[in-house]
């Protein structure tokens, strides 16, 4: 299933399906048992004669996976499936595909730019500039992290401007704005926790609340691609130099 | 948010902006010089075939910035966005994300005091959304910017100051972040048992939002704090093996499915009902097996030497910003496109040759066996 699914949107939703079923060299009779499949599987039942156009981006998705699995391949390849769609139909969405795999042993290769997807997935490669760097589950890249750069501290502050100036003047150089509240990695949990509403407070910011929060695939991504960012960036400039 | 902006008419109903009611185009053209409207769709404002420098002056010149401002804030922008080196690119050469930090430069070129940003993080890589962010911040804090944002990830709505919510055309709250979570009261709860079909029918039975997420579950307890969320999970899986039981504060998606689900507005489209055959799970077999996947354009290595396994029933994620040759290894293992080095098996076929098969079945549609791989074509 390719990032762009929008061809033929003037076929019908059935047309459009028995249409994947020839491309797939099905035969009539296995063509209609699986139609009925993917109208059942994809929640189209009631909408067999609209337009694949005109429907919500939700059930489009779900009829682009309906046509990609007509002639039950052993293997999915899905580009970005869910770019756009909204938070209800993705969960649905990625409860077809844990049944797929789980159900009828589909081995599933996905794409996806939104980090609280990743988490969905078995297992991970991140790919840098053409490369792989990173191959492990979820839960191993995040201990990685922590191993590697430290916890997340959450901060509620009462100037959080301010104290993202500071903390990145003190060496946070990872302190990021998120509403009114500030993340941190630090290295070094304990003290900092006692350390940082101290310091923050001598320069004039009050800490209402600190706390260390769980580090997401977000932070995984971020931190490490930006490293790689950096180290090219650097060798730019050792080239130009 | 086009409505906000002025350039949508409505039915009903009533929209200041600055104190002017938007009831005449008289009235929508006098605010016209004060908003930015970043449209939705990936660079879709944009001109593919003008460079980065171009498309910002011709912005610029549409909005009448005297050529003195033009080059203060272009040379601002363009760094506060991290452009300045891609000045000459066309902008058909740029990322996803590069596509959006410069629609960005383009709605503030004429320093609006309102931003109206519609969907801007979609299909932006984490890089770069945080990028984005960033700048957004920046401009919020330090100049008084005013900034309505649209997003269909609710992870983004911890950057809020303030939120509404909408579901299927529907206000359905609005308040702080802290306040709209406030609204679903419940922890989330993520547990890993090692019969996870067992264990989700089980977490089904006793609670209304189970999620599966890879090799773990994830429960949203309706009302409980995280201690006692804990406790009525591990009851639930009493008799399983668990590991790895990881109890806090709810997820804001989570929370966001708990107001709809409370408030009815699920209805059909909430679950495809799983049954999981439990039967079916024990698979070991190599599904895909990409083995120095390498691919150039011209000098341009767009993937280098990839090799990875993926297992039968096995969900596997390849992550990377806009660019890293993602996209470009699938249409290598499809058969799309050829590899410059390296192998791919995919279904225990060579790559190469399921890529022919595929499209001699478009061709002819003759073949009985139907092919053992899927790809579509946009």
């Amino acid at each position: 299933m390719s990032q762009a699914f929008s061809l033929y949107g003037d076929l019908s939703v059935t047309e459009k399906i028995d249409l994947y079923a020839g491309i797939y060299g099905l035969r009539r009779g296995e063509a209609k048992t699986r139609r009925r499949w993917v109208l059942n599987m994809a929640g189209l039942e009631g909408h067999e004669a609209d337009r694949a156009a005109s429907l919500p981006m939700g059930l489009k998705q779900r009829l682009a996976l309906g046509c990609a699995l007509v002639h039950r391949p052993r293997v999915l390849f899905l580009d970005e499936p869910t770019s756009g769609v909204d938070p209800v139909g993705r969960r649905r969405f990625w409860d077809l595909l844990f049944r797929l795999s789980r159900e009828e042993g589909v081995a599933v290769l996905v794409t996806t730019h939104y980090m609280s997807e990743a988490e969905h997935c078995d297992r991970l490669a991140l790919m840098y500039a053409g490369r792989i760097v990173a191959d492990a589950t979820p839960a191993e890249m995040k201990r990685q992290l922590e191993v590697d750069v430290g916890v997340l501290l959450e901060l509620e502050v009462s100037a959080p401007t301010r104290a993202i100036q500071w903390l990145r003047a003190a060496g946070f150089g990872d302190a990021a704005l998120y509403g009114r509240r500030v993340h941190v990695l630090s290295r070094n949990t304990g003290p900092d926790l006692a350390r940082l509403p101290m310091l923050l407070g001598a320069s004039g910011v009050q800490v209402a609340c600190i706390q260390q929060r769980p580090l997401s695939m977000e932070d995984v991504f971020v931190v490490r691609v930006s490293a790689l960012e950096a180290l090219e960036a650097q060798k730019r400039q050792g080239a130009v130099a | 948010m086009k409505a906000i902006a002025g350039v949508l008419v409505f039915e009903e109903g009533r929209v200041d902006v600055f104190g002017i009611p938007l009831d005449t185009e008289a009235a929508c053209e006098r605010i016209k010089d004060r908003i930015g409207l970043m449209p939705q769709g990936l660079g879709l404002n944009l001109y593919p075939e003008l460079s980065v420098e171009e498309n910002i002056d011709f912005f610029a010149r549409l909005r009448l910035v005297p050529e003195q401002d033009l080059a203060e804030r272009k040379t601002t922008l363009l760094a506060m966005t991290r452009l300045a080196r891609f000045r000459d690119r066309p902008t058909k050469q740029l990322s996803g994300g590069m596509k959006q930090k410069l629609g960005l430069v383009c709605t503030l070129i004429h320093e609006p005091r309102f931003l109206i940003l519609d969907e801007p993080t979609t299909g932006v890589d984490p890089v770069s959304r945080r990028d984005f962010w960033a700048i957004l911040s920046e401009l919020v804090a330090e100049r008084g910017v005013t900034a309505l944002f649209s997003t269909a990830y609710l992870d983004e709505a911890s950057r809020f100051h303030r939120m509404v919510l909408m579901y299927r055309g529907r206000y359905l709250a609005q308040g702080t972040p802290d306040e709209v979570q406030a609204l679903a009261a419940g922890s989330t709860v993520l547990v890993k048992a090692t019969q996870q079909a067992e264990g989700l029918a089980r977490l089904r039975a006793r609670f209304a939002q189970v999620e599966t997420l890879g090799p773990r579950l994830c429960v949203f307890t309706d009302g409980l704090d995280p201690g006692p969320a804990e406790r009525e999970v591990r009851q639930a899986l009493d008799g399983l093996a668990v590991d790895e039981v990881l109890a806090g504060e709810a997820d804001p998606e989570d929370a966001f499915i708990a107001i709809l689900r409370q408030r009815g507005l699920l209805g059909a489209d909430a679950h495809a009902d799983i049954a999981v055959r439990p039967a079916a799970a024990a698979r070991s077999g190599v599904a895909v097996d990409a083995s120095g996947l390498t691919r150039d354009f011209g000098a341009f290595r767009a993937v280098d030497a990839v090799s990875f396994q993926v297992a039968e029933g096995e969900i596997f994620g390849l992550l990377g910003a806009n660019g890293a040759g993602k996209t470009t290894v699938i249409k290598m293992l499809t058969g799309i496109l050829k590899p410059s080095a390296g192998q791919g098996r995919v279904a225990g076929a060579d790559m190469r040759a399921a890529g022919q098969g595929l499209i001699s079945r478009n061709a002819s549609a003759t073949c009985r066996r139907p092919s053992r791989c899927t790809a579509t074509f946009p």
